[in-house]
């Protein structure tokens, strides 16, 4: 089964000029796809289709075998916390809460992460072991989260998104406020981690040359019909 | 689905994470709250201390008028009597069989502004004020004689008199009165203590003293010359006046109440009035509750303020907390749990500064109840939660919960918008 299938996609917020319009994409499961794309090539708006924040205008949105606007807004919520992880370019944690508090978090919004986090041999566990996994260590958990670097607190957005083990990960440019040292090493931890579970990757850059990283790499500005009219 | 809990921690969390403004916003309720507390408290105190500023007498009898006039000229000492009951008619209820005791009371003097009031010794025994309180002597004892005063405490007070002091009664009820008693000077005997009612503006001396200073004035002036009366001239003279201002019953069974109220009010011999004090001061205290009314109004916009500036900051916030609301939403969270979330802080500031208030207004009861008594006679309630109290915390709770619909509604339309785009 695909983890995603996207067929004659369009998105706009009026009644024309389609910010995003995508004739086929098919990504299979455990793939870890490379989409490269400037800005203005649509991103935003594929991350807020797949998250099931955004609807498509017209055509076919699969996500894991789930036709997305067959759903609720609410239901379309609850799905996107049980089966989605999501990082952002930057700012992605709470700063009021705990590095460990920040890693649960989306388990306390669904329970089916929470049960696979569980079955993993408790949830602080597993947030700890992601954490290590990921190369932070007891040392910097005690540490308040606004003073963690910027790639330290990437990977803790890295173990957010995968803790519970969610089908698809979307991680939308993580890497951009990383030297390049960081972001090599970065992209390699998400990937050995996504292989382990079999988690779907999809990682949308600028930067070309990350594609070399990823089984497959496409360029969003092509495969979006929109954007060389002028979309956002 | 999401727990409650998890709710409430984030929305803590979140709020702590603010604490400079939201330690503020809760203050600025904890005031408010505590201001109608209070204002609460002092009222009850107010009202229940009015209600019993006269209280053990069952029946008010004077010359028929109004029972308000009546009331405030025989127990608030304000105005005066239309017309006197006459001497034999006040024994006459004496008489009565349904009847415990009788005290007479004669108004129309004063001294240096305080009413004096003729009575007799048996005034002390069966006048009562507050929760059947009798009147207590701080210093020295009932007059037992001529020309003997006990005065109030405010009366000792205001004018610094204490126990052997000689007091000059003025003629009429003026603060600055040209026509005074000279020749009759009273000595204090007695201080009473407060009792926050008009008793502690009151100069008390007995009815033949009244009537002594009154000898030859019948013609409603000083009588002139060589005649003027000494007060020597009275020592062991039993002097018994004519008429009286008011009497005050008590009756040998409350049963019967209405039945004595009804036989006086139909008094053959002269027109009488019977008022039951309790009664009588329930309507007055319709008329003056205005004043009340007016104070917990405007306690009340005071606590309105408090929650507008709750909404107004956390209105404020939202900006700021685009992010949040983005990582949230990426998290799992609807835009309802958004909603929800702003919702529970804004419970949750108010709570905290609502319980606050109730705390504040405990310890202050603890701590002040006992000052307030003696320095305003106003018996306010000791430290105690009451249902009223816990009423009012759920109120404010409920009216910021509902106040925060706006907030939340903001930030439900820009989550929408938002979506997970993470706007900085």
């Amino acid at each position: 089964m695909s983890a995603l299938v996207l067929q004659d996609l369009a998105f706009s917020w009026g009644v024309d000029d389609p910010l995003l319009e995508i004739k086929k994409l098919v990504v299979k499961k455990g793939d870890r796809l490379f989409l490269q794309g400037a800005s203005g090539s649509g991103k935003s708006t594929l991350l807020g289709l797949l998250g099931g924040v955004l609807v498509p205008t017209s055509g076919r949105l699969t996500v894991l075998g789930q036709e997305l606007s067959n759903l609720s807004g609410g239901e379309r919520d609850r799905f996107r916390a049980d089966h989605i992880g999501i990082i952002f370019q930057m700012f992605n944690l709470l700063p009021y809460l705990s590095i460990l508090a920040n890693v649960t978090l989306p388990c306390r919004f669904s329970k089916t992460r929470m049960a696979r986090a569980m079955a993993n041999g408790g949830l602080e566990q597993e947030a700890t072991r992601l954490l290590t996994a990921l190369g932070l260590g007891d040392e910097v958990l005690a540490k308040p989260v606004m003073e963690l670097s910027v790639g330290q607190q990437q990977r803790v957005a890295a173990a957010r998104a995968l803790i519970g083990a969610p089908e698809l990960v979307v991680a939308d440019e993580p890497t951009s406020a990383l030297d390049a040292d960081r972001r090599e090493k970065f992209i390699e931890l998400l990937m050995a981690e996504c292989a382990a579970h079999g988690t779907t990757l999809i990682f949308v850059s600028h930067d070309p040359s990350l594609g070399h990283f990823f089984d497959r790499s496409l360029n969003l500005g092509e495969i979006n019909r929109s954007s060389d009219r002028g979309g956002i | 689905m999401m727990q409650l809990s998890v709710f409430f921690l984030l929305a803590l969390r979140s709020v702590l994470n603010r604490r400079t403004t939201a330690a503020l916003t809760v203050i600025s309720i904890a005031l408010s709250v505590t201001l109608f507390l209070g204002v609460e408290k002092i009222r009850e105190g107010a009202q229940s201390g009015f209600a019993n500023t006269v209280s053990g007498t069952d029946l008010i009898v004077g010359a028929r008028s109004g029972a308000i006039n009546l009331l405030l000229y025989s127990v608030f000492r304000i105005g005066d009597a239309t017309n006197n009951v006459s001497w034999e008619t006040y024994e006459d209820i004496a008489k009565r069989p349904d009847v415990a005791w009788v005290v007479p009371i004669s108004l129309g003097d004063s001294h240096r502004g305080f009413r004096v009031m003729g009575t007799q010794s048996a005034y002390f025994d069966h006048y009562k004020t507050g929760d059947q309180q009798k009147l207590k002597f701080l210093d020295g004892t009932v007059f037992t004689t001529l020309f003997e005063a006990v005065i109030g405490a405010d009366v000792a007070q205001e004018l610094n008199y204490s126990v052997g002091d000689k007091i000059v009664v003025a003629h009429g009820i003026g603060a600055v009165s040209f026509v005074k008693h000279e020749a009759m000077p009273f000595t204090v005997v007695g201080v009473l203590a407060r009792t926050g009612t008009p008793v502690d503006r009151t100069i008390h001396v007995t009815l033949s003293s009244i009537e002594a200073i009154h000898q030859g004035w019948e013609g409603g002036a000083a009588p002139r010359g060589a005649g003027t009366t000494q007060a020597e001239s009275f020592t062991g003279l039993e002097l018994q006046p004519s008429s009286i201002t008011a009497v005050f019953l008590g009756l040998t069974s409350r049963i019967g109440v209405l039945k004595v109220q009804r036989d006086l009010n139909e008094y053959a011999a002269e027109p009488l009035l019977a008022i039951i004090p309790g009664v009588a001061l329930a309507q007055l205290w319709r008329v003056i509750g205005i004043v009340e009314i007016a104070l917990t109004a405007i306690s009340i916009f005071v606590v309105l303020t408090g929650l507008f500036a709750l909404m107004t900051n956390i209105l404020t916030s939202l900006n700021e907390r685009r992010r949040e609301m983005a990582i949230l939403r990426a998290i799992g969270a609807g835009v309802r749990h958004i909603f929800l979330l702003l919702v529970t802080e804004a419970a949750l500031l108010a709570g905290a500064g609502a319980v606050s208030a109730l705390a504040l207004v405990q310890l202050v009861l603890w701590g002040a109840a006992p000052l307030i008594v003696e320095a305003t006679g106003v018996s306010v309630a000791g430290p105690g939660i009451s249902l009223f109290d816990v009423v009012t915390v759920f109120v404010v709770v409920l009216i910021a919960c509902l106040l925060s619909f706006f907030p939340a509604w903001r930030a439900y339309r820009q989550s929408l918008a938002d979506g997970l785009t993470i706007k900085v």
